[in-house]
């Protein structure tokens, strides 16, 4: 106890205030847990943006805009404005450097879970993270007309398990619309966890998209035109039209001329994006969200530091008794500057330990809930550098702040002297 | 070992702001071993005196001279640990740094002082055994009371504490100002003949400032502070505001 004896005081006076004490180091570890969590939120948030599509060298949509080409094909945020026709889909798949093409249709639902259209191919070329596969949880690709493959969210939020039927809705609502319930599906396979969009997709063969509609028209029933599940496999189900194609070229340089072609086509107004292009125009796009994030974490510790210089500062009053004794006893001025130094830095420590303990208690609480409503996947791993240096830095801050009230302490303490009248 | 505990000569001290000097004391001596009874009403510059002994001030002029050494020409950091290595203090009240043990408010200066800390080792062997023969010299034996919090002791508990961390490490001087002002009379009386053996045994020397008169018949020596102080009057015992 003696060998470190200004440090043993300052934990002393702390635990003897410890509500006080105790409200201000909250106070801190919540400002700390804000910080970094946020820095987590942001990185993860990213990651898991740039994580959604990889190994796809272009992404082609009638013509529109790139952000929103990107966000309806891969996101499954928004819709088309238009469709690309299966003669220009055709056009692309035969180009010179084109490696494999994946048609997607998209326009369907089934209960609030988007549902697309596409071929074998998907589960061959559509590829996430660092150039990951989609494998199975169970089952298999769609094999039967009426097969459909669900992601892993909606098998667990819809408790659907391989061979379960499934009906799909017209149009994008979520119940009560008009269904497709003459021609239901069933699960052939659950895809394993990704992290991305593809989770919470419900995917059929496109030639299912087009038999689903063949009695429709213009988004409603064509009345007395019933076509039954059984009638509907004799027909010619030829997509007529794609909503966006993925594209995989043979080199990847040959990427760019082929864009630049697609972009100049004359048969019908296309748009071909590079996707690590758009991904990032799309994470620029929210880039003052992510500025004004560090601003408030930034102020969110000032706020918790000048909590604690307040609470420092107004227990120096009530401590001016204990400053004299310790200046009867033989402390010099700098001593006093030590012990409370050694509160601020005490608490800035416990804070900062504290702030992390929260930080993954609060992930591990909203892990599930993020993934859920959000589609973002937030990994829980140990801090990395840049957050130990943040709460380094922040600590730091703490201990500087200390300095104020260590100061007021001096000169209070010096010019009470030794009898202190209150 | 040096014939006299303090000296003072020539000192005057006028707080910063004041015009008036507080205190003009042309001649004061206190021999080693001595014990000594000063007092002197509230007003008549015993604050000052004591911190200029305990060296947190420094007289405007004048020497104060502590076991022969003038303590002005001390650094501020060098007066700070002469005071923790030969001065004990003990004051009226609210002695005690209530979030220390018993035996942790005793042994304070032993935190700041080395010298006192290694006289203590070598007496009694260990800083926890010394405490606990001070404490029981001092009548506090009662286990119980070395658990209890500092606040929850009476205040001759607490008085006796303050004389038991004056006295650690055996300091040359102890300084006690109005100690026995908050204490009944049987308690004071306890506290006295307390004070008085530990001090015999450590040989130190007692300075007691207090303004009640019945007790200087008990001391070597009595004096009045009007008497060593040119200044006389009311108020001149401020503090600066």
């Amino acid at each position: 106890m003696n060998r470190f004896p200004i440090i043993a005081l300052a934990v002393g006076s702390l635990i003897n205030r410890r509500l006080t004490a105790g409200l201000t180091l909250f106070a801190l570890a919540v400002s700390m847990m804000l910080v970094l969590g946020v820095e987590k939120v942001r990185n993860e948030a990213k990651a898991s943006f740039a994580n959604t599509i990889s190994g796809t060298d272009l992404i082609v949509g009638a013509r529109s805009g790139s952000v929103q080409l990107l966000l309806y094909s891969v996101f499954r945020i928004g819709n088309a404005t238009n469709n690309i026709s299966w003669n220009g889909y055709q056009n692309i798949a035969r180009r010179p450097g084109v490696a494999w093409t994946v048609p997607l249709s998209l326009g369907d639902s089934h209960r609030g879970y988007k549902v697309l259209g596409t071929t074998g191919d998907y589960f061959r070329h559509y590829r996430y993270g660092k150039k990951r596969n989609l494998a199975f949880a169970s089952g298999q690709p769609f094999d039967d007309l009426f097969d459909a493959v669900v992601g892993w969210d909606v098998a667990q939020a819809l408790g659907y398990k391989e061979g379960d039927p499934l009906v799909v809705a017209h149009g994008l609502g979520r119940q009560g619309f008009q269904t497709h319930k003459d021609k239901p599906f069933r699960v052939s396979g659950i895809l394993a966890k990704t992290g991305t969009a593809v989770d919470r997709t419900v995917h059929v063969s496109l030639e299912a998209i087009e038999a689903i509609h063949v009695d429709w028209k213009s988004g409603a029933r064509v009345p007395g035109m019933a076509v039954s599940a059984d009638q509907v496999r004799q027909m010619d189900l030829t997509p007529r039209t794609v909503t966006a194609v993925l594209v995989g070229t043979e080199t990847r340089f040959g990427a760019f001329g082929l864009m630049r072609s697609i972009n100049d086509y004359r048969g019908e107004p296309l748009l071909a994006i590079l996707p690590g292009v758009a991904l990032q125009e799309l994470w620029d796009l929210m880039g003052t969200a992510e500025v004004a994030l560090s601003v408030i974490s930034v102020f969110v510790i000032v706020a918790g530091l000048l909590g604690m210089v307040t609470m420092l500062l107004a227990g120096l009053n009530e401590r001016r008794r204990e400053l004299a004794i310790l200046r009867s006893v033989g402390a010099h001025p700098r001593h006093l500057f030590a012990l409370l130094v050694s509160e601020a830095a005490s608490l800035s420590i416990l804070g900062a330990i504290l702030g992390l303990a929260l930080l993954y208690g609060v992930l591990a609480i909203a892990q599930p809930i993020l993934d859920a409503q959000f589609g973002l996947y937030i990994e829980i791993t140990l801090p990395n550098r840049r957050d130990l240096f943040t709460l380094g830095l922040m600590v730091t801050a703490g201990i500087v702040s200390g300095t104020f009230p260590a100061w007021r302490a001096c000169r209070q303490a010096l010019a009470d002297g030794l009898v202190v009248r209150i | 070992m040096s014939s006299s505990a303090i000296q003072l000569s020539g000192v005057r001290f006028r707080w910063r702001g004041q015009d008036r000097a507080t205190l003009d004391i042309p001649a004061f001596q206190v021999a080693a071993k001595e014990r000594l009874f000063i007092h002197g009403p509230s007003g008549s510059g015993k604050t000052t005196l004591l911190n200029l002994l305990a060296g947190v001030s420094t007289p405007e002029c004048g020497t104060v001279k502590v076991l022969d050494q003038d303590i002005a020409a001390l650094s501020n950091a060098r007066r700070d640990a002469f005071r923790a290595d030969h001065i004990g203090l003990i004051f009226q009240m609210f002695n005690l740094v209530p979030y220390l043990s018993l035996v942790d408010n005793v042994l304070l200066p032993c935190r700041f002082s080395p010298r006192r800390r290694s006289r203590v080792l070598s007496e009694a062997g260990d800083l926890d055994t010394a405490a606990y023969e001070l404490l029981r010299d001092m009548g506090l034996d009662d286990p119980r009371v070395h658990k209890r919090s500092v606040s929850e002791l009476s205040v001759g508990q607490q008085q006796r504490v303050a004389a038991a961390r004056a006295l650690i490490g055996g300091p040359e001087v102890i300084v006690a100002d109005e100690p026995t002002s908050s204490l009944d009379t049987d308690t004071q009386e306890l506290f006295l003949q307390r004070l008085f053996a530990e001090v015999a045994q450590t040989g130190s020397a007692l300075l007691f400032v207090s303004h009640d008169e019945r007790l200087q018949d008990r001391f070597d020596r009595s004096v009045a502070l009007a008497d060593i102080n040119r200044i006389a009057g009311d108020s001149v015992d401020g503090v600066p505001a």
